[in-house]
């Protein structure tokens, strides 16, 4: 079936496979692959992997922290759920999709929270015809990623946790320290935990109106923080594999340009330090320069010159996107990114063959 | 290791370490170590055992020798290390050789005392390497803390930085830890021996001979090659224990002229270290980080355990729970269960035998940090962080090398219950009026505090030198022992033996360079030693005060004799001054010296204006107590003849003016006479007004109160004079009535009520109003910006 966006398990069903049979490491109960083999699922490996007479390449998926990522996995396969924060696009998501397709082969097992999130939807709620036919029983009991996850011994995602209310999300104390949930409807109602059941919750601690933890729901998760890069090859390097990937799924076949990319992360990643490679102040606006931020303008920029201009990427189509990611949360930062076009890029104008056609572009930002 | 070369090099390199490095049949067994690592010591003490040397040499500057016997005896507790400090021209070099209880070399010096063997330091001197080579000078910089084991040149290699990658370690620490530390252990000597070997053999190859050279490692290794040649005369079976990068240095065949150059005057002491100062991550590139956790794995490793790295992580949660609860930290301990656990999978994924210091670390982080990781959320892993590098320091046994003063000092420590077995700045807090012990201890302070040992520093308390905060009763002291307060002693053992006789020679040195005619000087200095309590300097002090006094014909250095005098006089019990008959002669001669002087001040240098005044000031007050009528009389006298020198500043004539009015000597008037002379004078003299003023209320601010007419003249003159002049007049006149307190302000307002017949309240409140002003301000600030936009100003 086409998608729009395959899952983690498809799109690197090839890797996972080839990964898995050459996995000798020990592997923790009901898991798919071995800690190391995950690790190198997430960060790479140097050699191709052999895989029914193929060389299957292990790509790196994650930049950032490695040492993180071995901590994150050997989080999971203990005691506490994993609790990954950080702020909004530095791929929190991403990781845990990863995590969980190469864990327990699925990351589709998501409670996806929100304000309205309910006590039913986190453990389970009924099929009321049935309930009305048959009575509390596990015919009319409709379960949850939650319930579903610690019946089969998966991995249970569960994306931004702090939206949702206190109550409910203390839902999850007592079943990650007991791993074990009670439906008292029915006789027996008990759901104990197989082997392989883990959280993996993600929450963003900076958006407003976010519902602090709770301390005793702190207590049953290891919390690693995700930070944005602050490396602009790394983040450009970034930029042009998600970019890339999203063009295709879009059925847009086209090449990347590379010093696009890297005009574009250098953009993103001063105005999110503050500060310019020369090393000057600058004001950062109020919007998230996420790397996630920086992909779609790239998307956009790139479909709409594909579409309207029938030619790649235009830098008169990056700067008017540009512009709509930056000015989100206020006016004034419209103001800033024009100031750091007069001062930085217009500096950088004189020397750098491709800074000059992008100052040219600074009047599409009003 | 082997994947990165080729098979064939490999293959060379540990052909070479079998046969020539570790092989227990030859005259000479090669030991490659790196300094401070406890599977180094582990598996020396193997090859000790294996090989059965007839003697030890170490890489160790061999004018040191002679501590071995210190630093073997059992009352010696690492951390210790030796001190070396010598002078060249103008600079000076200062070095330190640590040993901690699992360093290699401290583990063959025990070893060799265990099997009555010799053992012997072979390298150059720390001196005579620097004096030796050609830009010497250059390579370790002035006064700087300099570690003997710079291992920068093992560490920083481009080698070591392509092995972290590809053994997927973060740095050169977590590497060695990985392959030499945990895995180390569980491997035969043999193996060990060429693994340490290769790795520094391929460190040393990333530098061509200059660098070498330039560093140092050349010169040294012909010396220590030399020395190895002459014991080979006298002993059968050496074990030469170094450094790995200079094994390959030891064993090739390179002939290497060198002329050694010895430093004059090395000092060398066996001193105490502490684990904060051993820890490379503090700063000095000396070997590993985690102190006290490699402590604690080798202390494992003497017990015989078979996962010692486990046994020392498990040490630390416990200890670090208390921690984090004593600072109100909510951490339980399922929070230790859980990291405990997450160690061991770690070490698993990370192909570690067991979990070492940075799956701890690691575990810590991950279980222990609750939220977003930032400062807030730190706490934990800062605090292992310092559990890991320990706060111990060591002690050295009693010998005759033993520094004498750090000896007293010590003892002083204990006399007064200072904590000095713990780095960290600990509080103090004397009674000093109450108790005699807590005044000593004070002595004590304020001794380690003038020698610039930088052992404490006053926090609370009087400060007599510069009168101030006098009224306190209590002094706070910081204090914190370390080894650089060690050094800075040793450094003063050259004043004297104890610490309160280097503070009296320093001091009295000190005093040798000052003038004899400068009496306040000397004062000064006869205060500083009261406060140190050395009291047989303070008596000679105090004679050099007498005669400087007959010398002294200055009259501010007179009168700031006479206030430090006064001082000692007020606070007799406080100084434990016991002649005070001889004081207070003295006291009354400086008097005597200062009032008779009183009738020069007639011209002052106008910067000395002030301090005349308050010396005149101060000079009444004293008068005031005298209980003599004829040292009264000379001092009002003096005053007369002052006030009718003509050129006396107007600010003089106030203070004298109103010191005479107070004596009775003049008549209450002439305060306001005079006065009215500047106010109605010439417009020159006019502008002396508030001069006059400053000088009469800083005597006597009451009689603005009770004569009238002063106000009144006052207020006339304002009224009187143009604008110009005003202005001129005016801050002096505002410096003027700063010399009242709000009450007085207050009753100074209801007179000016009176005068002009309106409110006080009118008074009171200002003429314009805040928000006025700013607006006016406002309004100046746009018309410049406005006139520099047309270029009018």
């Amino acid at each position: 079936m086409e998608t729009m966006k395959p899952p983690m398990e498809e799109l690197y069903a090839a890797q996972l496979s080839a990964l898995r049979s050459n996995d000798t490491g020990a592997k923790p109960p009901n898991w798919l692959m071995s800690p190391k083999a995950v690790r190198d699922f997430i960060l790479g490996t140097d050699k191709p992997l052999t895989y029914e007479g193929e060389k299957i390449e292990i790509t790196k998926k994650f930049y950032g922290d490695d040492v993180l990522i071995e901590r994150a996995i050997v989080t999971l396969a203990g005691n506490r759920g994993l609790m990954l924060v950080g702020e909004p696009g530095t791929a929190k998501t991403m990781l845990s999709e990863l995590l969980s397709a190469a864990i327990s082969g699925t990351s589709t097992n998501t409670i996806q929270g929100t304000a309205g999130t309910t006590e039913d939807m986190i453990k389970y709620s009924w099929n009321y015809a049935m309930l009305l036919d048959k009575g509390p029983s596990l015919q009319a009991l409709v379960p949850s990623p939650l319930y579903t996850g610690m019946n089969k011994g998966v991995i249970t995602r569960f994306e931004e946790i702090t939206r949702c209310p206190f109550e409910v999300q203390d839902v999850l104390i007592s079943i990650l320290s007991d791993k074990v949930m009670n439906i008292p409807e029915m006789e027996d109602g008990i759901l104990f935990a197989k082997p392989g059941f883990n959280i993996i919750a993600t929450a963003n601690l900076r958006d407003k109106g976010v519902n602090e933890m709770s301390s005793a729901l702190k207590r049953r998760f290891n919390f690693e923080t995700i930070s944005p890069i602050n490396h602009v090859k790394m983040e450009a390097q970034i930029i042009e594999s998600q970019a890339k990937m999203l063009l295709k799924q879009s059925g847009v076949d086209i090449e990347i340009d590379r010093d696009v990319v890297e005009i574009l992360a250098t953009t993103f990643m001063e105005l999110r330090t503050g500060e310019t490679r020369e090393g000057y102040k600058i004001d950062s606006p109020q919007s998230v320069m996420s790397t996630a931020e920086a992909v779609s303008v790239y998307v956009q920029s790139a479909m709409t010159s594909h579409y309207y201009e029938n030619k790649p990427i235009s830098l008169e189509r990056l700067v008017q996107n540009m512009l709509g990611a930056v000015v989100k949360e206020n006016q004034k930062d419209g103001g800033i990114l024009k100031t750091y076009f007069t001062k930085v890029v217009k500096e950088r104008a004189k020397e750098e063959g491709l800074w000059g056609a992008y100052y040219n572009e600074k009047k599409w930002i009003r | 290791m082997g994947s990165l070369l080729q098979r064939e090099e490999m293959d060379q390199i540990n052909k070479l370490a079998a046969e020539e490095v570790y092989n227990l049949n030859k005259q000479v067994v090669y030991f490659p170590i790196r300094h401070h690592s406890p599977a180094c010591s582990y598996h020396l003490k193997k090859t000790i055992e294996a090989y059965q040397p007839s003697i030890i040499l170490i890489e160790g500057p061999d004018n040191s020798n002679h501590l071995i016997p210190i630093l073997a005896n059992d009352q010696t507790q690492p951390p210790v290390s030796i001190y070396y400090a010598y002078t060249a021209g103008e600079r000076k070099y200062v070095c330190y050789f640590p040993f901690l209880s699992y360093s290699p070399e401290y583990v063959a010096l025990l070893e060799a005392k265990r099997l009555q063997i010799p053992a012997a330091f072979i390298d150059l001197g720390y001196g005579s390497r620097l004096e030796s080579l050609e830009d010497g000078h250059d390579l370790k910089k002035h006064n700087e803390k300099q570690s003997y084991h710079d291992e920068r040149m093992l560490s920083g290699s481009s080698f070591i930085q392509q092995l972290c990658a590809t053994l997927k370690c973060r740095n050169f620490d977590e590497l060695w830890e990985k392959v030499f530390e945990i895995e180390g252990i569980r491997k035969t000597t043999a193996d060990f021996v060429k693994e340490v070997f290769a790795y520094c053999y391929l460190s040393r190859k990333c530098y061509d001979d200059a660098a070498l050279e330039a560093e140092g490692d050349l010169i040294r290794e012909a010396h220590m090659r030399k020395k190895i040649e002459e014991t080979k005369q006298t002993h059968d079976r050496i074990l030469v224990v170094t450094g790995g990068f200079h094994t390959y240095g030891l064993i090739e065949n390179r002939s290497t002229t060198y002329t050694v150059k010895k430093a004059k005057e090395e000092k060398v002491y066996p001193m105490v270290y502490t684990y904060q100062e051993a820890d490379q991550l503090n700063g000095y590139a000396s070997g590993m980080p985690f102190v006290h956790y490699y402590e604690n794995v080798w202390r494992a490793l003497e017990k015989k355990e078979s996962a010692p790295f486990t046994k020392s992580a498990l040490t630390y949660l416990p200890h670090l729970l208390k921690k984090l609860r004593d600072k109100d930290e909510s951490n339980s301990t399922a929070d230790a269960i859980e990291a405990y656990s997450l160690m061991s999978g770690l070490a698993v994924l990370r192909e570690k035998s067991e979990g070492g210091a940075y799956e701890l670390l690691d575990s810590v982080l991950s279980a222990f940090t609750k939220g977003e990781r930032s400062i807030a959320t730190n706490q934990p892993i800062e605090a292992l962080r310092e559990l890991m590098t320990g706060d111990g320091i060591g002690q050295v046994a009693k010998n005759d090398l033993d520094v004498p003063i750090v000896r007293d000092c010590k003892e002083k420590c204990k006399t007064h219950k200072l904590q000095i077995s713990t780095t960290g700045r600990n509080q103090k807090i004397l009674e000093l009026y109450a108790k005699k012990t807590h005044r000593q201890a004070s002595h004590f302070f304020h001794c380690m505090q003038f020698l610039g040992t930088e052992f404490c520093q006053k926090e609370a308390g009087p400060d007599w030198m510069n009168y101030k905060h006098v009224n306190l009763v209590r002094e706070t002291w910081r204090y914190g022992y370390s080894s650089y307060v060690e050094a800075r002693l040793i450094e003063a053992s050259i004043y004297g033996g104890t610490v309160q006789e280097a503070a009296a020679q320093k001091l009295e040195d000190m005093v040798k360079e000052l003038p004899q005619h400068q009496s306040h000087e000397l004062a000064k200095w006869l205060l500083q030693a009261i406060v140190m309590g050395l009291e047989e300097l303070g008596e000679r002090l105090f004679e050099l005060v007498e005669q400087s006094v007959k010398q002294d014909g200055h009259f501010l250095s007179l009168c700031q004799t006479l206030k430090v005098l006064t001082i000692l006089h007020e606070q007799k019990r406080l100084f434990g001054l016991k002649e005070t008959a001889r004081l207070e002669r003295l006291v009354d001669d400086v008097y005597y010296e200062a009032v008779t002087k009183i009738a020069l001040q007639s011209n002052p240098h106008p910067d000395e204006w002030s301090q005349v005044a308050e010396q005149l000031k101060f000079l009444y007050t004293i008068s005031e107590q005298k209980q003599a009528e004829v040292s009264r009389e000379i001092f009002s006298d003096q005053l007369q003849e002052l006030l009718h020198s003509d050129q006396l500043p107007a600010n003089l004539v106030g203070v004298v003016t109103a010191i005479l009015c107070n004596l009775a000597v003049l008549a209450r008037e002439e305060v306001s006479r005079r006065a009215r002379a500047y106010m109605l004078g010439t417009p020159d003299q006019i502008l002396h007004t508030a001069p006059y003023l400053q000088g009469v209320f800083l005597v006597a601010r009451d009689y603005l109160f009770y004569e009238d007419a002063l106000l009144n003249d006052l207020n006339q003159m304002i009224s009187s004079i143009s604008y110009d002049d005003f202005v001129q007049v005016v801050p002096e006149l505002r410096l003027a009535f700063t010399y009242f307190s709000p009450m007085e302000i207050i009753m100074l307002s209801e007179k000016v009520a009176t005068l002009f017949e309106s409110p006080v309240e009118d008074v009171l409140s200002p003429f314009v109003d805040e928000k006025t002003m700013r607006e006016a301000r406002r309004l100046d600030l746009r018309i410049k910006e406005e006139f520099a936009k047309w270029n009018l100003i």
